[in-house]
């Protein structure tokens, strides 16, 4: 049950069923109630009615002629209408024309006494009322006697079931209804919660660092947390870069107290190359577990960039750097060219690829990146030497320099690599037209 | 040439001082982001290192102000951080060039002087008049071929006339980018400093590298500069 929509749905039905069932039996029961109240008065008019036509002969027979009787049905043989007088032995001393055979009943009234029962003989059920009473004749003498009167319950019974029938019908099709209208409520009720869903997908896609509208009074909160976690998520990053930043700072200016230091004329050479090539592995130990935490790598929720911008700002930069070099830095990137990558990381790639093909190369060096189904692909080309034969994979590892006359060339593509594998991208080495190093990066989608 | 050195750690301040002093500069330092700006645009500035994490105004707010003001002397940063956002928006701000702590002394050297050359529209490290040659990475002097012993002072002399050939250069001019903002100075100090220099480089008296404009200033010969100088005239 992993759904808002089905435990709701179930506990509507659950609650629909008991519902329906009670009142469907509330009403039967109270209905069946009042029937038998209605046969109950019926039989009973009948009983006065027939007691009132009664006379009672000297022997204390029982004499009530036919064409008296305040039913015609009393007349008719088997109409279902019967009525019969018993004496105080139980024998039946006078029945009406209907009934052909004497009913047998299990208990009789005491005198004064009603007693409504059903009774069951061979052919159906039949529905009788029994009543006790004394009869005084004029000479004194008391007879006791048992007025029963019956009715076939067929027509009763047949009622009943087409009440519970129609009953159960018409309950049955308002708790289908209900089931329908409650899937619509559902859907309804829901629907801000597919609309949330669908905001926080589209988040990625279309660029926004916040999901956007109103939403109900219940859902308002998880909204502006999400939203507040998405700010912090900014807020930590950048904290986080800060407080490195600081501790980079606070140990790289005495770091540099050290290097100057270890120029000094009264240590003997050894020392003085001891010291630098110490400074030198602390430093590269720092920039690198630096660059490499700082990346901040791909994040779910991350906004897309536009690359172009980027790329010239570094190309605007490094022409001052390489000014003494005459460097030129070509950017061949549309506008349109976006990828969701992190500011910092993307500055940090270009910037690392960019200077070491200004350095390596012989004066040029192109930029280009394009997306093709939703891939980036970016391209550093320089005009140098290029890679060589058989290194490359080295290169890609930390701190492997091809050319060790000059500094920072495996580390900045070690530090490319790392920011390339965290958005689970590639990077290839070749060999581009113009002979030099081609540097190939794919950063995925998804 | 005067160098402004604007960076808070003492030690490391010294260090650089010291250095450039040995390189030839005369040097003003301090380690306050205020001062630093006061500094930056009243002194005549050949060149400044800029620490970006000062204390008061930072690094970059110095630059901003310094650019704003229409001064265009270079300036080198001087950064702990390495991550190219900072150094982009270093360079970006108005910094000509940046140096990542630690770095090695001779490579800052090296930045500084190539800052100061471009500056003056010389593409290379070796300046040329005639037949004297300035080499400003070994701090050497050549006439004719022949090596020429300077004091330092003489040096800072010669190297400001060539950095600035074929301008008419002025007494005040030379006292201000050759002396620290706090040296006693003296300006007829300078016309023996000429004086020296004549008798160095041309004990003959044959070439008269240097001239003398009554009233204005020294010359100093344009003719052996790089044809991509560009450098305004004096009128």
């Amino acid at each position: 049950m992993n759904s808002l929509r089905a435990r709701l749905l179930a506990a509507t039905a659950v609650l629909l069923l008991a519902f329906i069932v009670l009142t469907g039996v509330a009403l039967e029961t109270a209905v069946s109630e009042r029937a038998d109240q209605a046969e109950h008065d019926r039989l009973q008019g009948l009983s006065y009615a027939l007691l009132g036509s009664a006379e009672i002969t000297a022997d204390g027979g029982f004499k009530l002629a036919p064409r008296v009787l305040p039913e015609s049905d009393l007349t008719r043989p088997d109409s279902g209408l019967y009525a019969m007088v018993l004496d105080e032995r139980g024998e039946a001393i006078w029945r009406s024309p209907s009934l052909l055979d004497p009913l047998a009943l299990e208990t009789l009234p005491a005198v004064g006494e009603w007693q409504f029962m059903r009774i069951y003989p061979e052919r159906g059920t039949l529905i009788t009322l029994s009543f006790g009473f004394r009869w005084v004749t004029d000479d004194g003498t008391d007879y006791r006697y048992t007025l029963v009167v019956a009715e076939d319950a067929r027509t009763f019974i047949k009622q009943m079931q087409r009440f519970r029938g129609v009953l159960w019908t018409l309950l049955s099709a308002a708790a289908l209804i209900l089931l329908i209208v409650e899937l619509f409520i559902l859907r309804w009720g829901l629907a801000p919660l597919r609309r949330l869903a669908r905001n926080l997908a589209n988040l990625q896609a279309h660029e926004k660092r916040r999901i956007e509208g109103r939403y109900p009074d219940e859902i308002q909160p998880l909204v502006s947390n999400l939203n507040t976690m998405l700010s912090n998520d900014q807020a930590r990053l950048t904290r986080y870069r800060n407080a490195l930043g600081d501790l980079a700072h606070s140990l790289k200016t005495p770091m540099a107290v050290l290097r100057g230091l270890a120029e000094d004329e009264r240590l003997d050479e050894n020392q003085r190359r001891g010291l630098r090539n110490q400074l030198a592995r602390m430093n590269d130990i720092l920039d690198y577990q630096l660059q490499k935490a700082a990346a901040a790598g791909k994040r779910s929720l991350a906004v897309s960039i536009a690359i172009a911008p980027i790329a010239e700002k570094l190309a605007r930069a490094l022409t001052k750097v390489y000014a003494e070099q005459g460097t030129r830095f070509d950017v061949h990137i549309a506008a349109s060219v976006k990828a969701p990558i992190d500011e910092g990381d993307l500055t940090e790639l270009l910037g690392t690829l960019m200077d070491n093909a200004a350095k390596y190369g012989d004066g040029e060096v192109d930029v280009r990146a394009e997306t093709r189904d939703g891939d980036l692909h970016m391209q550093i080309d320089d005009n140098g030497r290029g890679f060589g034969e058989g290194s490359t994979e080295r290169l890609l590892e930390r701190g492997v320099r091809a050319d060790t006359s000059r500094e920072g060339q495996g580390l900045g593509l070690a530090v490319a690599a790392e920011i390339v594998r965290s958005y689970t991208g590639d990077i290839i080495l070749t060999r581009c037209e113009k002979g030099g190093a081609r540097v190939e990066i794919v950063l995925p989608a998804e | 040439m005067r160098a402004l050195v604007i960076e808070d750690d003492v030690d490391l301040r010294e260090q650089i001082c010291a250095q450039l002093r040995s390189d030839g500069f005369a040097v003003d330092a301090t380690g306050e982001g205020e001062e630093g700006l006061f500094f930056a645009l009243e002194y005549p500035v050949d060149i400044a290192i800029v620490d970006l994490g000062l204390p008061g105004p930072t690094g970059l707010d110095i630059i901003r102000e310094v650019r704003e003001s229409g001064l265009d002397y270079p300036i080198l940063i001087l950064t702990a951080r390495s991550r190219w956002q900072d150094k982009v928006e270093g360079l970006e701000t108005g910094a000509d060039d940046y140096v990542v702590k630690p770095f090695q002394p001779e490579e800052l050297t090296a930045r500084i002087q190539a800052l100061v050359r471009r500056s003056r529209g010389w593409a290379q490290p070796k300046l040329e008049s005639g037949d004297i040659v300035l080499d400003t990475a070994r701090q050497e002097v050549f006439v004719a071929g022949d090596s020429v012993e300077l004091t330092a002072y003489e040096y800072r002399v010669l190297e400001h006339l060539m950095l600035h050939a074929g301008e008419v250069v002025s007494k005040t001019a030379l006292t201000e980018h050759i002396y620290e903002e706090n040296a006693e100075r003296d300006s007829n100090v300078i016309e023996v400093f000429v004086r020296r220099l004549r008798a160095k480089l041309d004990p003959e008296g044959t070439r008269k590298p240097i001239e003398t404009l009554r009233g204005r200033g020294y010359r100093l010969a344009r003719d052996a500069r790089t044809p991509t100088s560009d450098t305004a005239q004096q009128p």
